[in-house]
C-alpha cells in the first residue's frame, strides 16, 4: 500500500484484490488442465455471502446498533429472560424484560431470514461453479489470468440473473429485509425509551416536530395560495370599477 | 515458457497493477463534474432549477426544454464530463436546457410525499421555467423516475407542456423481466419508513448494486485495472464513480408511496391513480411523446418503457430503443451525440418554425 493511504478510501480495490487472489488458485488449476470444481465453490460461496448480495449492511448490525452488540456479547439473551422465555414479565423492571424478550424473538427471526437466504446461494453456487468448468475456454483464456476472471465473472452473472428472477429468491429477500427492519424498528424503539429517561430528543420526538412543520408549510401554501387569489381578485375589481367613482364620492360629503 | 507459467505471470502482473492503481487514485485530487456553465433561476427549500447557457446562437425559436432527473441519484449525471454530456448535445443542437436539481431530502423533508414533488415541486418548477423563457409552454424531458413523474404531470397538466420525451422511464411495474420490481414488491414499504424516516441512499446503492453483483462489483474494478495507464479514462472511471456513490436519501413519504403506488399496485395499469386529489389519466396525455430505452438496460427493462404506448392517449408516439444500459444511455458516446440530435430533431419536426 502506498505510504500514507487508509485502507478504506481503496476497499473495493483491496476486495477485488483479495478476490482474484483467491480466484487464482482455482484458475490456476484449471490453467493447468485439474478440475477444481470444489475451491471453485468455494469461492463463489463466500463472495456470495458478502453484503453486495443480501442489499442491506446486515453484517454490520452490531457495530451499528448498540442493543444488538450488548445482545450478541451477552450471548443472546440476558440470563433471567433464558428461562423464562414464555412467562409473563413483573416488577418495575416488566417493560425492560418485555423489550429484551422481544428483541430475542426478532433476532431470531432474521436469523432464521439470513440462513434461509443463504441456504438459497447453495444451488446457486454449485450451478455457477459448473458453468465456469463446462464453459468452452479458449486458448487465450487458458493463459491470461484476466481473459479467465472475466470468464468466471461472465459465467456467474448469467447463473445469477436466472437464480435471483425467481419468485422463491424475491421471497426469501423481502423475508431478510422485513426481519432486518422489524429487528431495526424495535432497538429505535428501545433507544427512543433510553433517550426520553436522559432526557434527550427521541426519534419519535424529531418525527413529531418534522410532521407538524410540514402540517405548518401546508398550511401557510394554502393561506398564499388564498392571498394570492384575494389579490388578483381586487386587482380585477379596480379594473372594473368605473373611472372618476372616487371623485364622485369625495363630491357628495 | 508453459502456459502455467504464462498464467502466474499474468497473475503476478495483476496484482502490481492493482498497487499501481492505488497511487494513480491518490494523486487524482477532486474529480469535477457538471461543468456546462449554467444559472440558477429558482431555488426553494434544497431545490434548484438551473437554465443552462446558450453554446451556440438559436437559429430557430424553440420552447425551453426542462430536464427532471430521478430522485434516487444526482442529476449531473446529464452532463458529467464535457466528452460525455447530453446537456451539452442538446445545447449544441440549440436547444434551451433547464435542469431540476431535487437536492438532498433532510429528516425536515420526510413528510414530502408524491403530490409535493410531482404537483407542487415540479409544478413551480414549470411555472418558473415559462417565466424565465417568456413561453406559455414547454418540453418535459423526464429520466427514470423523473419520467415517471413526468408522465403523472403531463397527464394533469397537459395545457403547460407541447411535447413529452420519457428516458428509460418505467410505467408498467409488473413485466417478468423486472427484478427489481419483483424484489421490490416483497417489501413491506411502510415498516421501512417507519424504521428509517428517509431511506437511506446507501440502502438503495446496495439493492441496484446487487442486482448484478459479478458485474458491478467485480468486473467493472477488473476494467479500471486495465485502464490505470491512461489518466482520461482514470478520471472518467472516477467520476462514474463518484456519481455512482452520491446517492441522496429519499424523503420517506415519497419513497413509500412511489413503491406502493407503482411498484406494488402498478397503478399506471391498474388505474386509481390520484395526486394532490385529481385523478391520473395517462390517456389525457395527447401531446406527441418520444420514448427513449436501453435495451440492456437493468434497472428498467425496455418491457416496463415500451408499455407507454398503449397508456397515453396521443397518435403521435415515437419510440427508440439504443444497444446500452441504464447508465450509458446518458454517458455513452451516443449520450453526446445521436441522442441528444434525435432529441432536437424529433422536437424541431413539432414545433412551427
Amino acid at each position: 500500500m502506498p505510504p500514507g493511504l487508509s485502507p478504506p478510501v481503496f476497499a473495493e480495490l483491496y476486495n477485488l484484490g483479495n478476490l482474484m487472489q483467491s480466484l487464482q488458485n482455482p484458475a490456476f488449476n484449471q490453467a493447468a488442465g485439474t478440475n477444481s470444481l470444489r475451491q471453485m465453490e468455494d469461492l463463489i460461496r463466500t463472495f456470495s455471502q458478502g453484503p453486495l448480495f443480501a442489499g442491506l449492511p446486515g453484517a454490520n448490525l452490531p457495530q451499528q446498533n448498540p442493543w444488538l452488540g450488548a445482545f450478541n456479547n451477552s450471548a443472546a439473551t440476558p440470563p433471567w429472560n433464558m428461562n423464562t422465555q414464555n412467562a409473563p414479565a413483573l416488577g418495575i423492571g416488566r417493560e425492560y424484560q418485555e423489550d429484551w424478550r422481544t428483541l430475542t424473538g426478532l433476532k431470531s427471526d432474521y436469523d432464521d431470514a439470513l440462513r434461509a437466504f443463504g441456504e438459497l446461494f447453495q444451488d446457486f453456487v454449485k450451478r455457477a461453479s459448473e458453468a465456469f468448468y463446462s464453459a468452452n475456454t479458449s486458448a487465450t483464456e487458458q493463459t491470461d489470468f484476466s481473459a479467465l476472471c472475466r470468464k468466471w465473472i461472465e459465467c456467474c452473472e448469467n447463473e445469477f440473473q436466472s437464480f435471483a428472477n425467481t419468485p422463491e429468491y424475491s421471497t426469501r429477500f423481502g423475508r431478510l429485509l422485513n426481519a432486518y427492519l422489524r429487528l431495526l424498528q424495535h432497538t429505535n424503539r428501545m433507544q427512543d425509551k433510553l433517550a426520553e429517561l436522559s432526557g434527550q430528543p427521541s426519534r419519535r420526538a424529531l418525527d413529531a416536530l418534522n410532521r407538524k412543520g410540514a402540517e405548518a408549510q401546508a398550511r401557510i401554501e394554502v393561506l398564499e395560495q388564498k392571498i394570492q387569489q384575494l389579490e388578483s381578485a381586487a386587482k380585477a375589481n379596480r379594473k372594473r370599477a368605473p373611472r372618476g367613482g372616487r371623485s364622485t364620492k369625495k363630491s357628495t360629503k | 515458457m508453459t502456459a502455467s507459467d504464462q498464467f502466474l505471470r499474468d497473475s503476478i502482473e495483476f496484482q502490481s497493477r492493482l498497487t499501481e492503481g492505488m497511487k494513480v487514485i491518490a494523486g487524482l485530487g477532486e474529480i469535477e463534474v457538471g461543468t456546462t456553465p449554467k444559472d440558477q433561476i429558482y431555488a426553494s427549500n434544497g431545490l434548484v432549477l438551473y437554465r443552462y447557457r446558450p453554446l451556440v446562437k438559436q437559429k430557430r425559436k424553440t420552447e425551453p426544454l426542462l430536464i427532471v432527473y430521478a430522485l434516487v441519484n444526482r442529476p449531473y449525471i446529464v452532463d458529467l464530463h464535457e466528452k460525455r454530456s447530453l446537456v451539452r448535445g442538446l445545447l449544441n443542437a440549440g436547444q434551451d436546457v433547464y435542469l431540476i436539481d431535487w437536492g438532498y431530502p433532510g429528516p425536515e423533508d420526510r413528510y414530502l410525499d408524491m403530490s409535493d414533488y410531482v404537483a407542487d415541486m415540479l409544478g413551480k418548477c414549470v411555472a418558473e421555467t415559462l417565466k424565465n423563457a417568456n413561453a406559455s409552454a414547454l418540453n418535459l424531458l423526464g429520466i427514470c423516475q423523473g419520467g415517471t413523474m413526468s408522465l403523472c404531470y403531463a397527464a394533469l397538466y397537459p395545457e403547460r407542456i407541447s411535447n413529452l420525451i420519457t428516458m428509460v422511464t418505467p410505467a408498467d411495474f409488473h413485466t417478468p423481466d423486472n427484478i427489481l420490481a419483483n424484489w421490490f414488491r416483497e417489501i413491506d414499504v411502510e415498516l421501512l419508513v417507519d424504521t428509517m424516516g428517509n431511506v437511506p441512499g446507501i440502502l438503495l446503492n446496495s439493492i441496484f448494486l446487487s442486482l448484478k453483483p459479478f458485474k458491478l462489483g467485480v468486473e467493472k474494478y477488473l476494467d479500471f485495472i486495465e485502464i490505470i495507464d491512461d489518466k482520461d479514462k482514470v478520471e472518467n472511471f472516477m467520476r462514474m464513480e463518484k456519481w455512482i456513490f452520491d446517492s441522496p436519501d429519499q424523503a420517506g413519504a415519497m419513497f413509500c408511496t412511489f413503491l406502493r403506488t407503482f411498484f406494488h399496485e402498478n397503478r399506471f395499469v391498474s388505474g386509481g391513480l390520484e395526486i394532490d386529489g385529481q385523478e391520473v389519466n395517462l390517456k389525457a396525455i395527447s401531446i406527441p411523446v418520444l420514448n427513449l430505452m436501453a435495451s440492456e438496460d437493468h434497472l428498467v427493462p425496455p418491457s416496463a418503457s415500451k408499455a407507454i404506448k398503449y397508456m397515453v392517449g396521443t397518435s403521435d408516439y415515437t419510440e427508440k430503443v439504443y444497444k446500452t444500459g441504464h447508465i450509458g444511455i446518458y454517458v455513452s458516446s451516443k449520450a453526446g451525440g445521436d441522442i441528444p440530435i434525435r432529441i432536437a430533431n424529433w422536437l424541431n419536426e413539432r414545433t412551427p418554425g
